[in-house]
């Protein structure tokens, strides 16, 4: 395995040398460099690579939204991490578009070495160079044209309501991941991970909201205009159809509203790398489309070898960098080829492959083509008999819906 | 109404009917010769038991001996006088506080009207003002809370890491004490030592004994030293947030100061170098202590923020804050000098105005000087002035009595 590096950036030498004696023990796997001020880590950067910065927010010069804004201009591949005491509000709205990751001090050195082996392990999931160096710029997705409006519209009335706020949210795959990253970044101080997105906008509150949209501009519109190879709406109907029937068949499965929301959520993003693609690498993207055969099995091989990885992982990355939980992650990066994963019981990641190859079925007359299950990864987990069960029940879901 | 023969009086008295504040109009000797509606209805005494008597013979529920001694001041030095705070048992809903100003109507006087007292009942604006000097310190707390908890936050990091690490190198400690036990064993049995001190060796080298060696104790300092730094905080705020009474207690201004810096820390470190020159033999002054060390906490938040104005953003160098504390006569001062932007001419008759800043939204609300005067002038009989120069910086000077009385209105 080859060893990772990592810079931690604070005013205070105490905190440096802190850190360095504390994480001695990861020697054998890290270098681990330290600088005292922004200046000098730019100074570090530019003579040696780098995989994950961990800045203090507040820094005489240049504070840590300024250092990590410079980091992802001119090191963009590098992971930013901002681990602050701080708890001004503003600062830390403000950081989350420079900010993968936020940590709160103190934090306990085993919390910060597990996030950071989580962090530089998503190296394994998005293998290509040149592609993370893009993914990892990405601060927001793109959100549906008329969601933004609405939620402009909600928020700039004078009897915003949360409850809209929320549904609004929750409705956009863009919105939806942006907020949970904020909400789950230990920052918040939160001791239970948050997936359902209404919760997380409960959580951050009317007035957080307002400033991320309002002022930060967290929330942008894409313009569809300039995709027309992707059909958008379809994504976001099958995105969150998808979403629904992952719940829908943990829920018949019995294991609990916890397990449900991580089904929906994964279930949402399970596509978001469609959107990073058609957004970030619009090129390379629309001549795959182009292209592409109908048969799913085919049609995944055929990306891959397009752009060198696909949809699946590039979302991964994505939700990686943002703290999104691993459940959840394994999810998205293997719902085409769960066998891969090598798990071996049921999860979102099945869950979510099912739902997946059912609404694809359901609308066979897209591009899309058709329903494919992983027959050998079914029976491994010994599922294989319950898909018809599973179909029924999202059956009877879609029919109760008028 | 007005009960006197002279017909001109009594057409003002008609006028002073009219008007909302109260009007006592006062002849030679004090005696009332006007009483207007709103006195009646404030004082509870009516114009038929005032008027024709001397003032001090009315049966009035006010501070007397605080009214005769204005009466004296204004007589005597022909200008107005001003009595605030005068708390008064008038009739219906119990204690009231008026505001009054006497003016004299100089040495000619007006249908033999000597002098002139003008009053309202300033009761509402008195709780108002004191809402909002709570919620300014409400809100003051809260950012002093974020302050604390970013400066508490970095040592008890450091804290932390460091005792993670001392766990991990008993660990290895042990493992190199172990391995020599093992050759000292052997020793005592009488085996050959050579392969167990091997080991031990190996043990050495791989647990990296010299680095243990060293940095084992710098992380004992370190851990020292954070302990240290938490106390100081806490201490500090025990001294600053104590839940004193509004009573006036001997105060140690120079403790004042020092904890105040260091509970607001956070607001100045990142752009000001606070120096302190205090004078060790600085008699305490009797004061309410959490008032006292809200003006402080104002007065360097200023600074701060005018230093910082002053740099500009992502500035990599500091200004400086220089606290100073000394006695001149009575007074006990104290000198609060930044090299901030200053105070421009054109604003400087506004800046103890209630609600006038000139900083961003979110950075002062305008309240800050305006209590601090309020708090030293009027709570404490002090004086609170300024001396800036626009570029150079800006110095507010705190003079506070030290026998706890005015030595003069100068």
């Amino acid at each position: 395995m080859d060893r990772k590096r990592l810079l931690f950036v604070d005013d205070d030498a105490m905190v440096l040398q802190g850190l360095r004696r504390s994480l001695r023990k990861m020697r054998d796997e890290w270098d681990v460099y330290y600088a005292e001020s922004g200046a000098a880590a730019l100074a570090q950067l530019a003579s040696r690579p780098v995989d994950v910065v961990i800045s203090d927010m507040r820094m005489p010069g240049m504070d840590g939204v300024a250092l990590l804004s410079a980091v992802k201009e001119r090191f963009p591949q590098i992971i930013r991490i901002i681990l602050s005491g701080q708890l001004d509000r503003d600062m830390t709205l403000k950081s989350v578009t420079v900010a993968h990751q936020l940590l709160a001090k103190p934090c306990d050195v085993g919390v910060l070495r597990k996030i950071l082996h989580k962090t530089l392990a998503l190296n394994q999931v998005l293998a290509d160079d040149a592609i993370r160096r893009v993914v990892a710029r990405i601060d927001t997705l793109p959100s549906m044209p008329a969601s933004c409006l609405a939620i402009m519209a909600e928020l700039q009335s004078e009897e915003a309501s949360i409850q809209q706020v929320a549904g609004l949210i929750a409705g956009d795959l863009g919105m939806a991941a942006k907020i949970l990253q904020m909400v789950n970044s230990a920052f918040f101080g939160l001791y239970r991970r948050v997936n359902d997105v209404k919760d997380a906008v409960m959580l951050l509150g009317l007035d957080a909201i307002k400033a991320l949209v309002l002022s930060i501009n967290v929330f942008s519109a894409f313009n569809p205009r300039q995709m027309p190879f992707l059909d958008v709406g379809l994504l976001w109907e099958h995105s969150l159809a998808t979403g629904g029937y992952a719940k829908q068949i943990v829920t018949y499965r019995r294991l609990g509203r916890e397990q449900a929301t991580a089904a929906f959520l994964a279930g949402m993003l399970h596509d978001i790398g469609k959107l990073v693609l058609a957004v970030n690498f619009s090129d390379v993207y629309r001549r795959f489309l182009g292209t592409a055969p109908a048969a799913p099995d085919q049609r995944l091989a055929r990306e891959r070898e397009a752009i060198g990885t696909s949809h699946a992982e590039i979302g991964a990355y994505l939700m990686g960098l943002w703290g999104l939980e691993p459940t959840i992650l394994s999810a998205i990066a293997f719902h085409h080829r769960p066998l891969d994963s090598q798990t071996a019981s049921f999860g979102p990641l099945t869950a979510v492959h099912v739902a997946n190859g059912f609404d694809h079925g359901l609308r066979a007359s897209s591009t899309d083509g058709g329903e494919f299950l992983e027959t050998a990864y079914l029976t491994a987990l010994q599922l294989a008999d319950q898909v018809p069960a599973w179909r029924q029940a999202c059956a009877a879901m879609e029919a109760a819906v008028p | 109404m007005v009960f006197n023969d002279n017909h001109h009086l009594i057409d003002i008295g008609r006028l002073f009917e009219y008007m909302p504040s109260l009007f006592i109009g006062l002849g030679d000797e004090d005696r009332v010769l006007l009483w207007n509606a709103r006195a009646e209805q404030i004082l509870g005494c009516r114009a038929a038991d005032a008027v024709g008597f001397p003032l001090e013979a009315c049966p009035l529920p006010w501070d007397r001996k605080r009214m005769a001694e204005g009466l004296v001041r204004c007589g005597r030095s022909g200008e107005p006088v001003r009595i605030d705070g005068m708390l008064c048992n008038g009739p219906g809903d119990g204690r009231k506080e008026l505001g009054l100003t006497l003016i004299p109507l100089g040495d000619s006087p007006l249908y033999g009207l000597r002098t002139l007292i003008n009053g309202a009942d300033i009761t509402t604006r008195r709780l108002l003002e004191e809402q909002l000097a709570r919620a300014q310190k409400m809100q003051a707390i809260g950012h002093l809370a974020a302050g604390i908890a970013h400066e508490i936050s970095t040592p008890a990091q450091f804290v932390g890491d460091n005792t993670h690490f001392l766990r991990e190198a008993f660990d290895d400690l042990h493992q190199i004490l172990n391995r020599f036990q093992a050759v000292a064993s052997a020793v005592q049995e009488g085996k050959a030592p050579a392969e167990a001190l091997a080991a031990a060796e190996a043990a050495v080298r791989d647990m990296d004994l010299a680095y243990l060696e060293t940095e084992i104790p710098l992380a004992i300092a370190h851990i020292l030293d954070g302990v240290g730094r938490i106390s100081k905080i806490v201490r500090s705020m025990k001294f600053f947030a104590h839940p004193g009474d509004t009573a006036k207690t001997p105060l140690d201004l120079n403790e004042a100061i020092e904890s105040t810096i260091i509970i607001s820390r956070n607001a100045w470190k990142y752009v000001a170098d606070v120096e302190t020159d205090l004078d060790p033999d600085l008699p305490p002054v009797p004061g309410q202590r959490g008032e006292i060390n809200q003006v402080l906490l104002n007065l360097i938040t200023n600074a701060a923020h005018a230093i910082a104005e002053k740099l500009g953003p992502g500035a990599t160098d500091k200004g400086r804050i220089r606290i100073a504390s000394g006695r001149r006569e009575g007074w006990a001062e104290i000198r609060i000098r930044d090299s901030g932007a200053g105070i421009p001419e054109a604003i400087r008759h506004q800046v103890f105005d209630l609600f006038f800043t000139t900083k961003e939204e979110g950075l002062g609300s305008g309240q800050g000087l305006a209590i601090a005067h309020s708090v030293i002038v009027e709570k404490h009989g002090g004086v609170l002035t300024f001396d800036s120069a626009p570029g150079a910086g800006t110095t507010f000077i705190i003079r506070l009595p030290v026998n706890g009385e005015a030595l003069s209105n100068g």
